[in-house]
């Protein structure tokens, strides 16, 4: 398939009114097949389908804990939370610096893009070995391994359908091309972009807000209110697409340490994100520490587990965060000696990396809260209108 | 008393190693000059056309310039002239692809009202694209004075970014300034200038940007206002075309914006999209399409920074393509179009970073890849002249007092002030690749060390930080010409270094702002409208205006003129003759295309 052919499916695919013209290709049925399949991973009871559940929006399953447990047993956590899959065809390349230039601003908007929450693939097919190899995902040993299941899968007709013999050569080629067919997968079938909220409703003129949720969409845009749409767009994108609700853009929030998570126990250990563990390449770029790429809100109402640690359990509690972090800190952080240990998931000598500018995340002593309890029940009401339809 | 000196006539050629012994070790050495100018600095600001700040301005000394002041559009208190049919604007029908010609449906009975599009308030907020409430909805349809509404900004000298900030409260929205749109505008020469609302207002920036739809393509009338110059706005910049030289005839090189025209400025050239160097195919969603969106009066299918970008120009199927070699094939024109060349005729952010990183390509990555484009960089060390392109915002010195003021890390800082589409320099694979180029790039406060200090090199690029430059929506006229002020102030303070250095003062283009001048087809890509152009230097000739065709390939034609330089390579445009007047036009080249090497502004 050529690029050309990738991108015009996209644009079909993605173009907000437009109902997808071409049926799903061989490659991404195969891909639907994959998605599935337990016996992809080492312990034979983990698929794709497992942690990024299609019943909830392609993220954690109902009955899911604060990060997965995976690996040979099942018995190894995870370290971040689940992201959900959907809305993710428009994510740019990783880069350090992404531009923008409309007419309302020219800017760099500072590191962007990328799959994984710290962007550490680059493709959708990139993304899909991360949790094939992981060893505490599907933990394959390696590509033979996984290249062994493949083929003893119950679709190799499918493979030959969709890549034709050669497919099957070599460990490499096979294991590349199983990636290969659940990116068409996720970025052909609708389910993955259905824009079918009650928003998306409310955009084309076919369902009213209630006033409660229409106030809430109000201060979500305000700059000066929520400002949520600084980073989580609500505006239809380039060309007419669906809002994605994310920009993509990374930033530290200095959300506090959760001490569900089981890395946590170890109290030098940090999650840094940007800066690693996972991804190594910008170890060295402390200026990027602590930084975790913004999710979309679309569902985000469904997810039991907010941001990349899982630390808040609520949007109101997620949205009080926000405005409260630093006019009370004692709400959000273990005592210290001197005061509640502000921003105490990052190591003192990066916790400068947190984001102080943008409201609400801007407050200084003196200036009333961003926002009042009625106004945050006023944004969660619109961020509810933010689920698909089931 | 100042201290201007008179050209030494005698002295034509002086060698570097008398300058390099004057001032230092950051002068150019080995080198001679062809005239006594032995530093040249060129500051490039953004977004006016000439007719913008100079509609009415009636020279001190008497000399002739084309202005709608001299043609009668408008009288000098700005209001409208005897002639003012000239620039009023009409619409246009529908047609079913790009055309330069549509044809007219009758004039508009008022000029759109003007939006607050790209306008930041004075804490850096941006505004809603709504209408301009301090414009009146009822202004004739052609050039109007914006100050009659909206005064002129004060900003003291020297500016400080308070002051900066404040003057945004008289900032006005910015018109669209993008390729196929301004190709349409002019129709190519300008011969009737009459089509600029009517493009601004039925496709505006494109679609492909954020919250763009063709029902409401968020541009008004703004494109039609000017400063009033005769009416006291821009004093200093009056000042300044008084008593040193202005050209009336000085253009910006491509059709469009600020990376195409900033990136001409080095190359002479544009930008390709190749990988490692070899010719490839750009993304899908970022190749230009201007035909009209069915149901639409000429709202571009795929145009915006998000979307198109790049042109295949040598493939008159493309779209939008056809209709401009007709013009140049008519003209007997040529395109300078390489087949299976993608060139970039709009703003996309350059493919290294300021640390020398690869940037990742992509559809929705907006980025060009590094480009092997020979520039004026590598062109003057290769002959061992001194250069540095000084950009604000580039450097943490820049930023400490935007970090401490607004609160920001030095990134937020530098994404409000740096301008990444107006540094050309930083796409190129040779001077990023190469250490002892790239630390050449610098900010301007080694700008103002340097001035200083004496260690200015031969030749110095300026760049103003976004707030100071003159961009409308994020700065002012006014802003740019207290940046002016300041810099201009602090060469003369250095006696040695004024003696034998001329200050070029421009803007990268003319921001989509009306001009009633003729445009010379020069090639697929331009040029585009005139921009001020400023001649500051005891060696200017006082009080002149002059008519002689240029662009910003004439600023690389001065400067290899003075450093004994060949042309950048054998496509650039520094290549082209110096004009030879039409006798009935002084504005015209008799031998098209041609471009001058702005000598004729000095006295040496």
């Amino acid at each position: 398939m050529t690029a050309g052919r990738i991108l015009g499916l996209l644009c079909v695919m993605l173009s907000h009114a437009a109902p997808a013209a071409d049926s799903p290709s061989a490659a991404a049925q195969l891909g639907r097949l994959l998605f599935a399949d337990r016996s992809l991973s080492a312990s034979g009871r983990l698929s794709c389908a497992s942690c990024h559940d299609p019943g909830n929006a392609y993220a954690a399953p109902p009955t899911a804990t604060v990060v997965m447990l995976g690996g040979p047993a099942l018995d190894r956590p995870g370290l971040r939370t689940v992201p959900s899959l959907r809305y993710l065809g428009d994510t740019p390349r990783f880069t350090r610096h992404y531009y923008v230039s409309t007419a309302r601003e020219r800017q760099d908007r500072g590191p962007t893009g990328g799959f994984m929450r710290d962007g550490r693939a680059d493709t959708l097919r990139a993304q899909v070995l991360l949790p094939w190899f992981d060893p505490a995902e599907m933990a394959n040993a390696d590509p033979v391994s996984l290249a062994a299941r493949l083929r003893a899968a119950p679709y190799r007709a499918q493979f030959v359908q969709a890549f034709g013999a050669d497919a099957l050569q070599t460990d490499a080629a096979l294991v590349a091309r199983a990636a290969e067919a659940i990116e068409r997968f996720e970025l052909e079938d609708p389910e993955f972009h259905p824009y079918s909220s009650r928003y998306d409703q409310f955009l084309a003129g076919r369902a009213a807000l209630t006033a409660q949720e229409l106030r809430g969409l109000r201060l979500f845009a305000d700059p000066a209110k929520g400002n949520c749409a600084e980073c989580h767009p609500h505006d239809s994108g380039p060309g007419g697409r669906g809002p994605a609700f994310t920009d993509f853009s990374y930033h530290a929030l200095g959300v506090p340490r959760n001490p569900q998570i089981p890395a946590n126990r170890e109290i030098r250990f940090f999650d840094l994100g940007l800066c690693g563990p996972r991804r190594t390449d910008l170890a060295g770029e402390r200026w990027y520490c602590g930084f975790f790429k913004t999710p979309t809100l679309r569902n985000v109402a469904r997810r039991q587990f907010l941001f990349h640690n899982g630390r808040f359990s609520t949007l109101t509690d997620a949205v009080r965060f926000y405005v409260e972090r630093d006019r009370r800190p004692q709400l959000w952080y273990p005592r210290g000696a001197g005061g509640p240990r502000r921003f105490d998931d990052l190591p003192a000598a990066l916790r400068a990396n947190v984001n102080r500018s943008d409201a609400p995340l801007n407050w200084r002593a003196g200036m009333p809260p961003a926002l009042d309890a009625g106004e945050i029940d006023d944004l969660v009401a619109f961020l509810r209108t933010l689920d698909d339809a089931q | 008393m100042n201290t201007e000196l008179p050209g030494s006539a005698g002295r034509r050629r002086r060698t570097a190693l008398a300058a390099a012994a004057a001032l230092g070790a950051g002068a150019a050495f080995g080198a001679q000059t062809a005239t006594p100018i032995e530093h040249l600095i060129v500051i490039v600001g953004e977004n006016h056309s000439f007719d913008t700040l100079f509609a009415t301005y009636a020279p001190r000394s008497g000399a002739s310039v084309r202005n709608l002041r001299s043609q009668g559009i408008v009288n000098a208190d700005g209001t409208p002239g005897p002639r003012f049919a000239q620039a009023v604007q009409q619409r246009a029908l529908p047609t079913t692809h790009f055309t330069l010609n549509p044809p007219r449906a009758g004039a508009f009975v008022n000029l759109p009202q003007p939006r607050l599009t790209g306008v930041l308030d004075p804490l850096l907020q941006n505004l809603k694209p709504v209408t301009d409430r301090r414009f009146p909805q009822q202004l004739a349809p052609g050039p109007f004075p914006i100050t009659r509404y909206v005064p002129y900004a004060a900003v003291r000298n020297p500016p400080t970014l308070a002051g900066t900030m404040a003057a945004l409260a008289n900032s006005t929205g910015d018109p669209v300034h993008r390729f196929f749109q301004m190709w349409q505008q002019t129709g190519g020469d300008n011969a009737a200038p009459d089509l600029y609302a009517w493009v601004a207002v039925s496709t505006g920036i494109g679609g492909d940007n954020d919250g763009m739809s063709p029902q409401d393509p968020q541009q008004g009338g703004e494109l039609m206002g000017f400063v009033n110059m005769q009416g006291g706005d821009a004093a200093y910049l009056r000042s300044l075309a008084d008593r040193y030289a202005i050209s009336d005839n000085y253009h910006q090189s491509i059709m469009g914006g600020t990376g195409a025209n900033f990136y001409a400025l080095s190359t002479g050239d544009v930008a390709v999209y190749n990988h490692d160097g070899v010719l490839a195919t750009p993304p899908e969603n970022q190749i230009e399409n201007p035909d009209p969106l069915p149901g639409t009066e000429n709202f571009y299918r795929r145009d915006g920074f998000m979307g198109g970008s790049y042109v295949n120009c040598a493939d008159a199927s493309q779209p939008g393509v056809g209709a401009i070699l007709q013009v140049l094939a008519a003209k007997g024109v040529a395109s300078r179009c390489l087949p299976g060349a993608y060139y970039l005729v709009n703003n996309l952010a350059a493919g290294f970073d300021l640390d020398g990183h690869v940037q990742p390509l992509g559809p929705n990555n907006f980025v060009y890849p590094p480009q092997d484009v020979p520039t004026i960089a590598e062109a003057l060390s290769a002959r061992g002249v001194g250069w540095k392109w000084y950009s604000g915002g580039r450097d943490a010195d820049d930023l400490a007092i935007d970090m401490r003021t607004l609160h920001l890390s030095l990134q937020a800082a530098r994404g409000q002030q740096y301008n990444f589409t107006g540094d050309p320099l930083v796409a190129s694979r040779a001077v990023m690749t190469r250490p002892d180029l790239r630390a050449r790039l610098q900010g301007l406060a080694a700008f103002r060390r340097d001035i200083a200090s004496g260690r200015l090199p031969a030749v110095s690029f300026v760049v103003p930080k976004n707030l100071d430059s003159g961009h409308p929506g994020y700065s002012v006229i006014a802003s740019y010409e207290a940046f002016l002020r300041d810099t201009i102030g602090a060469v003369r303070a250095n006696q040695r270094l004024w003696a034998h250095t001329a200050i070029i003062a421009t803007a990268d283009e003319g921001g989509g702002y009306f001009d009633s001048g003729y445009i010379q087809i020069v090639d697929f890509f331009g040029d585009g409208p005139r921009v001020p152009l400023f001649v500051i230097s005891p060696y200017a000739r006082r009080g002149h205006i002059d008519h002689v065709y240029n662009d910003h390939a004439s600023i690389l034609k001065f400067v290899e003129y003075n450093w004994g330089l060949a042309p950048l390579s054998a496509r650039s445009r520094d290549n082209l003759a110096n004009p030879v007047a039409d006798a009935a036009d002084p504005y015209k080249p008799a031998n098209s295309p041609a471009v001058g090497d702005l000598r004729s502004l000095f006295s040496f």
